[in-house]
């Protein structure tokens, strides 16, 4: 019950965009409030209409109905009913317990998430590479045979390389990123928070839920290096972008590519590591996002600290946690990951430090470049209060990340 | 944990919460001095607050190590605010400045006071963090955002050192505390040298040092407090802590060693070459923490410890003399070939650098006579002459270099007229006390010595080194660098060319890697999605052709049809 709630009542908020941030936030209480329950009902078929609310999902779905509020409350009226139904599709998805369910889900973010990024070529391409992926991950999952999630049965070749190529286009995950930098730019920055800090989460639970469980081990060396080439590429893309949201999409790149590799390790700590990653990769996204709002071309920017200098420090301290530093949210998953690595091969925990270190330069650049120089004329900026809940979150996470853990591991 | 409360507390209160700037000064100096009073009555033992990630048990460990680190922290800490207090009197951001300070403090003692590589990593990048905030400071100076920069990028490249140190040991041995470590079986020698990384970073040792001398862009009390006196000393800390996967590696512990030792003398000679007062100061740090890394490299931890706790008294007084004569010329004047003569207008200055030229340079009885001494005379006793020598005979080349930096500042006619006198009495007892310090500060030794052959050695050099410094700088000024004209100045003053070698090396090499891929991007994604759009197109076409409206070619595609339908119920 609770769980249709959280899912239901942001779209209460479609009536009332006036006040939809409420609405969005009794969503997150309901889901709160939801820990451990499940519903099945059987509808046709084989398919059930089935949700749970446990594991990776769960803390997932936390992130999605936070997120929304959030976003919601800082966006401008005439978005936010695109918002709130992109939102509650996200909390469906990682509560859908059922392939069809999650397919349906899946597709229903699609539909906003083109409107908001607007009619240009950007959200084509979006669009293409999207309905592209989930055709094929449509066929894939009408292979597999079995609509229950997590699925059991093992996923061959064939029918691995289409659900991959769904979920990859989704995330995204090199080299389907295609879409992504051009879509969070084109993108007003609210839209782009959600969909790079939650949409971007469904291609990871998707493959979390459907094909990981039977992962064939001649598989793994294949995903292990599209994992960290993702991790490298995104970086060192990253560090010559000149567009402040430009930089965060291709950061995006190399996170998700190290979140992936943590759930290709095949450790239980790579694992673990991922779901913290995840979350905290999306607090901080979302977060990055909205403070960018003003934002373009770093050369154009400089000296911001002046005229805003708590901005200045809460964009600090968001990238320092995106960077990794040890004691914010970023920090215990990208640790995890590596120690999941290392186990798997010391090169490959190397190559991923080498990203966690590139990491550091495009976010200290991106930081530096607007914030810190001579001082200059800028925008008015302010930090809006409704942020707070992430902030906080991203230091709770990073001092105590067992709080992730209740959620994740029920 | 109250001493590592109080600073935090207070680093956030003073970052969020706009007061007067008496009541700025007087909150960072009590919770400074409240860290100090709960580091004197720490006792010696484990405590376990708590779990952290994995359940993982995290708490507090006390030791002479740990206790040492934090009564040096603390201590040299609350005497460094109170002079901040009169050094950053007018500044705009006094608020923001003892922030950042405190905040340092609070992460300097998580490092020493944890009890496990995870705790203390969040420590180790908390006072990186703060390093970063402090060097870049004065944020609208473009040489300041720099050396912030790259002083945080140097040091994140040891925190993923030390990150994958940690991934080692903790698939190693299944262990996260300490003990649990030691008692378990690591990898040593690659442990070992993912440690030293890490270490170099943090501490600026060959081939990470790079950072340490652009770091001096940041206000001089923080270059005294965390750029000499505590947390350069860090790696230091990390040596004596990881001691047991030390003495397991011994052919690791003797590279690093002689990494120290080159570490050692190399800043000694770079430091002869500055113009910087500052950039002196910065070498000479790097040289001294150089000692500390030999010993602690081989096991020899009493007497690193001593030369951490002797060092930062007078290095920290070398700081803040240095501040007071750079505030006296104006503000931000550093430039040695603009002083000279200052010891008219400044006399307790000039003896309190005096004084710490003295200790650091080994001068009999004084406190850098002891620990130098302690720590050359150990490397002799444990069979390592050659280490020996190279600190022997950076022992003359502290005293050339420092004498040199004191002789042009103080010494001479004067260059330019001081604006300031040292008026402010928050400048004075600061000094007063650590100059108090670089003289006894001996008693602290361990092994302590009155007198041995290597004192006898290390003086015979020393005084070497204080004649030619007295002969070509307290008589001739500026002038007496003309020797460093030739070829061997100019690899000096070129620091030995290792910022142009990384910059060919690393950072040209990583960028137009970083250009190709940002500019093929686009193009190799790009393609990809016209590719689907133009092959769905070509076969939309190919579909189109099939609807012809022509009878004829509907009949036979209905008749080829049926055909294949009753071929697949024949054959099945």
């Amino acid at each position: 019950m609770m769980m249709i709630l959280a899912i239901v009542l942001p779209l209460l908020g479609l009536a009332w965009p006036r006040r939809a941030a409420v609405p969005a936030a009794l969503g997150f209480v309901a889901l709160c409030l939801a820990g451990g329950t499940a519903l099945d009902m059987p509808w046709l078929g084989g398919i059930h209409f089935s949700l749970a609310m446990g594991g990776f999902g769960a803390a997932l779905a936390l992130l999605a109905s936070l997120s929304t509020a959030v976003v919601v409350a800082v966006a401008p009226e005439q978005r936010r009913r695109l918002l709130l139904v992109l939102g509650a599709a996200a909390v469906g998805l990682f509560l859908a317990r059922d392939l069809i369910v999650l397919y349906v889900f899946w597709e229903l973010m699609l539909i906003p998430a083109y409107f908001l990024i607007g009619s240009g070529r950007a959200a084509t391409q979006f669009l293409i590479y999207n309905v592209a992926g989930s055709l094929f991950m449509l066929l894939g999952f009408l292979a597999l045979g079995q609509f229950a999630m997590p699925v059991t049965v093992p996923a061959s070749g064939l029918v691995l390389l289409g659900l991959m190529l769904g979920f990859a286009a989704k995330a995204p995950l090199w080299p389907l990123h295609g879409w992504q930098a051009d879509a969070y730019t084109a993108a007003p920055s609210d839209a782009a928070a959600l969909m790079a800090g939650v949409q971007s989460k469904a291609g990871l639970f998707g493959f979390y839920m459907v094909a990981m469980p039977a992962l064939s081990p001649a598989a793994r060396p294949w995903l292990l290096a599209v994992g960290i080439i993702a991790v490298l590429y995104g970086a060192f893309a990253a560090i010559r972008q000149d567009q402040v949201r430009r930089l965060l999409a291709y950061s995006s790149v190399g996170h998700l590519g190290l979140m992936f590799l943590g759930l290709v390790s095949g450790t239980q700590l790579g694992l673990d590591g991922a779901i913290i990653l995840a979350v905290a990769h999306g607090l901080y996204t979302v977060a990055l996002f909205l403070m960018s709002d003003k934002f373009e071309r770093i050369s154009d920017l400089g000296g911001l600290a002046k005229a805003a200098p708590g901005m200045g420090a809460m964009f600090t301290f968001t990238g320092m946690a995106a960077l990794g530093l040890p004691g914010l949210a970023g920090f215990p998953g990208e640790l995890l990951i590596l120690i999941g690595l290392w186990s798997v091969s010391p090169w490959l925990a190397a190559a991923a430090g080498l990203g966690v270190l590139l990491a550091a330069i495009y976010m200290v650049r991106a930081i530096q470049g607007v914030f810190h120089g001579p001082a200059r004329e800028g925008p008015p900026l302010r930090v809006s209060w409704a942020l707070a809940p992430i902030f906080l979150l991203i230091l709770a996470i990073g001092l105590d990340p067992q709080l992730l853990w209740g959620v994740a591991h029920p | 944990m109250a001493l590592l409360a109080a600073p935090l507390v207070m680093a956030l209160v003073l970052a969020w919460i706009r007061l007067p700037r008496s009541v700025v000064v007087g909150l960072a100096n009590a919770a400074v001095a409240i860290a100090f009073i709960g580091a004197l009555l720490l006792r010696h033992g484990d405590t376990v607050v708590g779990t952290w990630l994995l359940s993982v048990p995290i708490g507090f460990q006390v030791d002479t190590i740990s206790q040492t680190f934090a009564l040096v922290t603390t201590g040299v800490g609350l005497l460094i605010h109170a002079y901040s207090a009169a050094y950053m009197a007018h500044d705009r951001d006094l608020s923001r400045y003892f922030a950042g300070l405190n905040f340092f403090i609070a992460a300097m003692l998580l490092l020493v006071l944890a009890d496990g590589p995870v705790l203390l990593l969040i420590g180790w990048a908390g006072v990186g963090f703060a390093s970063y905030l402090l060097i870049g400071f004065w944020y609208e100076r473009p040489a300041a955002v720099a050396a912030a920069r790259k002083a945080f990028l140097i040091n994140t490249a040891g925190d993923v050192s030390l990150m994958l140190a940690i991934a080692l040991m903790v698939t190693s041995t299944g262990q996260t505390t300490y003990s649990g470590i030691f008692a378990g079986h690591v990898p040593a020698v690659a442990v070992a040298w993912l440690l030293f990384f890490a270490a170099a970073a943090k501490s600026a040792q060959i081939p990470l040092h790079t950072w340490l001398p652009d770091a001096m862009e940041g206000p001089t009390p923080v270059s005294a407090l965390i750029h000499a006196a505590t947390m350069v000393t860090a790696g230091v800390y990390l040596l004596l802590r990881f001691h047991p996967v030390l003495a397991a590696a011994p052919s690791a512990a003797e590279g690093i060693a002689i990494l120290g030792g080159a570490s050692c003398l190399l800043a000694g000679l770079m430091a002869i070459a500055q113009r910087d007062i500052k950039r002196v100061l910065a070498f000479s740090t790097m040289s001294q923490v150089g000692y500390m890394f030999m010993a602690a490299a081989v096991g020899l931890g009493a007497a690193a410890l001593s030369h951490v706790v002797t060092h930062a008294f007078f290095k920290a007084l070398l700081f803040m003399g240095a501040g007071v004569v750079m505030h006296a010329l104006g503000g931000d004047e550093r430039d040695l070939y603009k002083m000279g003569g200052l010891r008219q207008k400044l006399p307790a200055t000039s003896a309190a650098m005096g004084v710490a030229a003295l200790a650091i340079s080994g001068f009999p009885l004084m406190s850098g006579y002891f620990s130098k001494d302690a720590i050359l005379e150990s490397l002799l006793a444990n069979g390592h002459p050659w280490l020996w020598a190279l600190g022997v005979v950076t022992a003359g080349l502290t005293a050339l270099y420092i004498f040199r930096m004191y002789f042009l500042a103080f010494w001479g006619k004067p260059r330019t007229q001081p604006s300031h006198g040292e008026s402010w009495l928050s400048f004075r007892w600061p000094m007063a006390v650590l100059a108090l310090l670089a003289i006894v500060g001996g008693v602290f030794v361990r092994p302590f010595a009155w007198f041995s052959l290597t004192s006898g050695a290390t003086l015979v050099l020393g005084l070497a080194g204080f004649i030619i410094a007295y002969r070509l700088y307290a008589l001739r000024g500026p002038v007496g660098d003309a020797w460093l004209d030739g070829g061997v100045g100019s690899l000096l003053r070129s620091e030995f060319g290792f910022d142009a070698i990384y910059q060919a090396l690393i950072v040209r090499p990583g960028a137009a890697i970083a250009a190709l891929i940002a500019a093929g991007d686009p193009a190799a994604t790009g393609g990809l999605a016209t590719g689907i759009s133009r092959s769905a197109a070509a076969f939309a076409e190919w579909l189109r052709g099939w609807q012809s409206g022509l009878v004829r070619t509907y009949a036979l595609t209905i008749l080829v049809g049926a055909v294949l339908a009753l071929l697949w119920v024949a054959v099945r």
